[in-house]
């Protein structure tokens, strides 16, 4: 096993605290699919909108920190030598998972406060993603400066930028910098969501895709062999696509915020060709899983990675183009198809990339020379995690389609409409799908850990011909 | 000024090609060379026409714009019918009649307005609600939310209030003595003053056009004078 | 409307799938030179393309829209053939 850098032993650090904020966004997905079978299941004490604020929060948290880690891990690889400013990055993990700490407690414990700017200061903020309170934002900025420099005095120190490099470099500057984007008070609600979009889809359709771009890249240039040429040019295709449709494609969230109507065409056009590319894209994904055979040293991040490829397109590419058109997201804004569309993305684009890294870094770690990283545990946790996620898509799925078309396409949209289409027999089997699924997912989740925490005991010897690249 | 989505689409598109092509010209098409010249041009093409547009746009939804209403709408009665030339239902403006039994001034609206907000915001409600359909699916979308129906014929009655803003502000306050179905809102400790703030808030917020959305609402007609 | 919208979604849905579904089985059979699972593969691509159809014909799109799905339904025709050309001559260049 090879020695490690330092910044290497912090991605370790980053990628556990990660593993774990994983399992809180699950405990409180389940708290929350649990609600809405039984409304009166802590009702009063942990109300349905601190579970699903710590739901999603948890996983914005963890995902970012699973990216940076990812960075962490590969850079000393790319610039051959240890990064600038270790000590400060090392620093900057503690204040963040101090920071994180802080607001779960408080959102726990505190919950809400008056209707004053001290409330968005230190308690919560209260728009969807980015509840953190404000003193947090700046905690947040000032961490992702420190990784910002950290990448960049690296680069500089070691004179080399490579593409992918580069690319990395100008990504975290733009994802850094939207942050900033959601960082003010407005009291016009369409100025205040005009923005928020810009740090929410920017983040989720642009610069994270494309940072996974980069991560997946060394992934398979570390694993595979894949020659750099190949994940270069293959990167620049990736960033034309991506921002070519996704940065006009922002539109698709304007089409009903008060913006002009102009937006419902921009929009409209730019995400109804998205899935376009994905499909191109899975076919080299195809194309990389025969070359080598599903040959490899390390089989769980080799699946986590196809499971990237293929995820991303079923969930973004085929839930999201169900309901793009503007003329069918009248009718299905704000129901449960845009949960089902953002569970399925979110685990195909972001969770998979994530555990397809951590797998790598802990295979470096702990497996010798000559060693295959194997076993059974993982197979379980990654079939099971696959089959509940896609069972608790089929259910909001179901519900999506029941409440577009009898809340809104029937009954009028009004609030007796909701809780009549809420109340249908197929929504109400619906969230029971869905919380069965729900668990099968955090069973898998638990067998995922055991697995990380074990990893290395569950080794094969590697035969010669086995391993191509 | 108008803006054509098509014109826009197609500018980008072709400039983001054309300029990629003559900039590129001399790289082989395998070469990652070739493929960062139509990066970075194509995401510089759209980037700035994002930042052009907006432009635009935000002048377009600032406060008493054609789109979003200023805070004294709240003084006005609000209707939304359906426009057939925009295949879209609209909001439309009344009357004075007033909000509370008062005229607010433009200074006050404005005020009430800001703590409308500020108290959505502090109570987190989209995190179960949805406004102007973003947020989270487990309470009604809150849009339309003043013009409900539901308000004038169930809630009004059963808090014994004697108009929609009364009502509105008393079942904010104690949501949970006054259950509509299993799933209730929970008690935030609502002041009078942030409850009278929040249905304000509502009231501004169902003036705003958001080109029909909600979609088939139940038309509400309003008198001029 | 209800119905026209379910149509309109499960067409947009399936088209998409398909249009994968298309894309992974050509990219497999072309793969692993079995031309069995390509034949199998062209299926998925009709798939696709009916029932982009579907959207195309349906009275609730304006014709612009139901011009840019129909672009899109004969894209997804040829993105995988061409795609598979594209990679294996990137390959085939850069690796030696």
């Amino acid at each position: 096993m090879e020695r490690l850098y330092e910044s290497q032993k912090l991605a370790l650090w980053y990628f556990w605290t990660a593993i774990l904020l994983f399992g809180a966004q699950l405990l409180f997905g389940l708290l929350s699919a649990i609600q809405f079978i039984n409304p009166d299941f802590l009702y009063g004490t942990l109300n349905f909108m601190t579970n699903r604020m710590l739901h999603i929060n948890a996983m914005v948290v963890w995902l970012l920190m699973g990216f940076i880690a990812g960075i962490y891990w590969f850079l000393p690889l790319e610039t051959g030598r240890e990064v600038v400013g270790i000590k400060l990055g090392k620093l900057a993990y503690f204040a963040f998972v101090g920071a994180v700490a802080v607001v779960v407690l408080v959102y726990l414990f505190k919950q809400f406060g008056s209707g004053d700017f001290f409330t968005l200061w230190f308690i919560t903020e209260g728009r969807e993603y980015i509840e953190a309170p404000r003193w947090a934002d700046i905690g947040i900025v000032a961490v992702a400066l420190i990784v910002a420099f950290n990448v960049m005095g690296t680069a500089v120190a070691a004179r080399k930028i490579t593409g992918i490099l580069g690319v990395l470099i100008v990504d975290l500057a733009f994802l850094f910098g939207l942050y900033l984007a959601g960082m003010f008070f407005t009291p016009n609600i369409s100025v205040d969501q005009f923005w928020w979009w810009w740090v929410v889809h920017l983040w989720v359709e642009a610069t994270w895709e494309v940072l996974v771009g980069v991560l997946m890249g060394w992934l398979l240039m570390h694993l595979l062999g894949t020659p750099r040429k190949i994940i270069e040019a293959w990167l620049y295709v990736e960033v034309m696509l991506v921002f070519g449709t996704g940065i006009l494609g922002l539109g698709h969230h304007y089409y009903w915020i008060g913006t002009p109507e102009y937006w419902l065409g921009i929009g409209g056009f730019f995400s109804s060709l998205e899935p376009l590319p994905l499909v191109a894209m899975v076919i080299h994904a195809v194309y990389d899983a025969g070359v080598h055979k599903l040959k490899t040293v390390n089989r769980p991040a080799l699946f986590w990675a196809f499971a990237q490829a293929f995820g991303n397109l079923f969930g973004a590419g085929v839930w999201g183009f169900m309901h793009t058109l503007p003329q069918i997201n009248l009718f299905s804004h704000g129901t449960q198809m845009a949960a089902a569309h953002g569970h399925l993305a979110f685990f195909g684009a972001y969770v998979s990339a994530n555990l397809a890294l951590f797998y790598f870094a802990l295979g470096k770690t702990r497996v010798k020379e000559g060693y295959i990283l194997n076993g059974t545990p993982w197979k379980i946790a990654y079939i099971g995690m696959i089959i509940g996620i896609f069972g608790m898509v089929a259910a909001l799925t179901v519900a999506g389609f029941t409440q577009t078309m009898i809340e809104r396409a029937t009954l009028g949209s009004t609030w007796e409409a909701f809780i009549q289409a809420q109340m249908h027999p197929w929504m109400e089997e619906a969230f029971k799908w869905r919380l069965l699924f729900g668990v099968i997912f955090f069973l898998s989740y638990v067998v995922l850990l055991y697995d990380l925490l074990t990893a290395g005991k569950r080794v094969e010897a590697l035969k010669e011909a086995e391993v191509v690249g | 000024m108008s803006i054509g989505w098509l014109e826009v689409v197609v500018v980008t598109l072709v400039v983001s090609l054309v300029i990629s092509l003559i900039l590129a010209r001399g790289r082989h098409w395998l070469e990652p060379g070739f493929w960062k010249v139509a990066a970075i041009i194509t995401s510089s093409v759209m980037a700035i026409t994002l930042v052009l547009l907006t432009f635009h746009t935000v002048q377009a939804i600032s406060m008493e714009s054609k789109r979003v209403p200023g805070a004294d709408v709240i003084n006005r009665e609000i209707g939304y019918v359906y426009n057939a030339d925009r295949r879209a239902m609209e909001p439309v403006l009344g009357k004075e009649v007033g909000l509370f039994g008062k005229i607010w001034g433009p200074q006050e609206a404005e005020e009430l307005i800001v703590k409308g907000k500020l108290v959505i915001q502090s109570r987190n409600c989209m995190d179960c609600h949805t406004l102007l359909g973003n947020g989270a699916y487990y309470a009604p979308d809150l849009t339309k939310a003043w013009l409900d129906p539901k308000w004038d014929k169930q809630i009004m009655p059963m808090v014994g209030a004697s108009s929609r803003e009364e009502a509105m502000k008393t079942w904010l306050m104690n949501p949970d003595k006054y259950p509509t179905w299993v799933r209730k809102m929970p008690n935030l400790r609502l002041t009078e003053d942030e409850a009278k703030a929040v249905t304000a808030y509502l009231k501004w917020m169902s003036a705003i056009d958001t080109n029909g959305f909600p979609a088939n609402f139940p038309e509400v007609q309003v008198s001029q004078k | 409307m209800a119905e026209t919208l379910y149509k309109l979604m499960l067409y947009g849905f399936l088209m998409v799938l398909f249009a994968g579904t298309y894309a992974i089985l050509y990219a497999m059979g072309r793969f692993s030179g079995l031309p069995i699972l390509v034949k199998i593969s062209y299926f998925f691509a009709i798939f696709q393309f009916l029932a982009g159809l579907g959207m195309v014909f349906s009275p609730y799109l304006d014709i612009l829209w139901r011009a840019i799905i129909l672009f899109s339904i004969f894209a997804y025709l040829f993105i995988p053939p061409v795609m598979w050309k594209v990679v294996v001559e990137m390959h085939r260049r850069h690796e030696d």
